[in-house]
């Protein structure tokens, strides 16, 4: 399920990736999903890809952390290119002496590149960095946004608390899966459509309790953020900041 | 076919072959007769929930053997009722009613059940999500009970019940018939001794001692 994607989970492991400071990783990714955003052409989508390839080497992330995406996604995935096939557009292929239009599916497959490139833009991040520095690192980063009197601390608070529930969340979603294969299969009103939205229903109501607790951790703890003394940025940052800028920067010019 | 649960040196690595991979336990060897109380007990982090996991057929271990009879225990999970440290996780129905249901079409059996657990008749219309904690656990353990499985796995069942509560779940589990099995795991041999006639302790995922309870 969820917890097979490894999101936010640090790998133990020496590289210049590790050693960059989170403020960096963090704004580099943010200005990198910007651009992607701003254009996602095929090309800058496999500039993305093939900066990812970079990045896991660089990383020294090792072929065990490769996410199992859940198959839900994948079924969801190839529901959403059946309606790409039903919705057509140029160009035409003609299958069985029927003009089918593949321009949804082009549209849809462009579509999971980018989004696809940003999770696993964000897994690199997870992967590269401690849990407990990316609150502080976008407490850093936010601190501009004052100026504006927007609540960066309550937030940034609320940014510690969900960064420390989501693993807890993808258990919780893993194991209800788990029970849920234990119960008694039956008929009648007990169809596997039913337990389907039961499941859900299971899931939402547990993702719901951990909201609920993370309103009243921010409301007992109040807008206070504990001040970090970050470290100072070193090679490593420059060799990323310089990756990024050289990877904003194809994307713009191409 | 033969409810005997038998473990041969079992051993499970969670997340095997990732970089997160951490050994649960090892070279566990267990024979538990159909009928048989058992309580196994340990420390936080001693392996029982993953223990309680594998007999219950929810995990398959990454080394060794786990059947039932001469099939491996997760091929005949539906025979066994097992019930988790976090019982909300298990009550996939909106009311206790439909909850109950879903384990047991009989409605007489059903109300024996809850009464067992302390829950009267108009119990039965409440909102799974406004019940406490302690009675989540007991709402998950009345279905178990009203659903006749062969073999319980209780992990953790006295975790959030209040003196009286304990007090009906070993009464519960006592009125149980003696062919059924019943499997403990608890950190706490005090309160849950009464649940079992055979203690095993865990240490370090490795089953240290095996003999009758004190």
């Amino acid at each position: 399920m969820i917890a097979g994607l490894h999101l936010l989970r640090y790998v133990d492991v020496e590289s210049v990736l590790h050693r960059a400071d989170a403020r960096t990783k963090v704004a580099c990714l943010t200005g990198t999903i910007f651009a992607l955003s701003f254009d996602p052409s095929w090309t800058t989508v496999g500039l993305v890809w093939a900066a990812l390839v970079v990045l896991v080497l660089a990383g020294r992330i090792p072929r065990g952390a490769r996410p199992r995406p859940p198959r839900l996604l994948l079924y969801a995935m190839a529901l959403a290119l059946f309606f790409g096939v039903l919705a057509g557009g140029e160009p035409n292929v003609e299958i069985l002496g029927r003009p089918i239009g593949l321009g949804g599916v082009r549209a849809q497959l462009r579509f999971f590149g980018v989004g696809l490139a940003m999770l696993a833009l964000a897994l690199v991040i997870g992967w590269t960095t401690r849990l407990g520095d990316l609150p502080a690192a976008a407490a850093w980063l936010l601190a501009p946004l004052r100026w504006l009197r927007l609540p960066i601390d309550d937030l940034v608070a609320a940014l510690t608390l969900a960064v420390r529930c989501l693993p807890l969340m993808a258990d919780e979603i893993a194991t209800t899966a788990s029970l849920w294969s234990l119960r008694p299969k039956r008929g009648r009103d007990h169809s596997r459509m039913v337990e389907a939205v039961d499941f859900v229903a299971t899931a939402t109501s547990g993702a719901t309790r951990r909201a609920v607790e993370l309103g009243e951790a921010v409301a007992n703890r109040g807008p206070v953020v504990v001040p970090v003394r970050h470290g100072r940025f070193g090679v490593a940052d420059l060799i990323v900041v310089g990756f990024t800028a050289a990877l904003i920067g194809a994307i713009v010019v191409l | 076919m033969s409810h005997e649960l038998r473990l041969v040196g079992v051993g499970l690595e969670h997340g095997r072959g990732t970089p997160w991979a951490h050994r649960a336990l090892t070279g566990i060897d267990l024979a538990i007769a159909p009928g048989e109380r058992v309580l196994v007990v340990g420390t936080n982090g001693s392996g029982k929930s993953t223990l309680a996991w594998i007999l219950g057929g929810l995990l398959r271990p990454t080394e060794g053997m786990a059947t039932m009879g001469s099939v491996a225990i997760a091929d005949r999970k539906a025979e066994i009722g097992l019930l988790v440290q976090h019982a909300r996780l298990q009550l996939l129905r909106p009311t206790v009613n439909e909850e109950m249901k879903a384990f047991c079409d009989d409605g007489g059996a059903r109300l024996e059940a809850l009464a067992r657990m302390g829950f009267s008749v108009s119990d039965v219309w409440r909102r799974i999500d406004d019940l406490s904690i302690g009675q989540q656990r007991r709402i998950a353990l009345a279905a178990q009970l009203a659903r006749r499985s062969p073999v319980l796995v209780l992990d953790e069942p006295m975790a959030g019940l209040d003196r009286r509560a304990r007090a009906a779940l070993v009464e519960a589990v006592a009125a149980l018939p003696a062919s059924t099995t019943v499997v403990t795991v608890t950190h706490d041999l005090a309160d849950s001794a009464p649940l079992g006639d055979q203690v095993v302790e865990l240490r370090d995922g490795t089953l240290i001692t095996d003999g009758a309870a004190s």
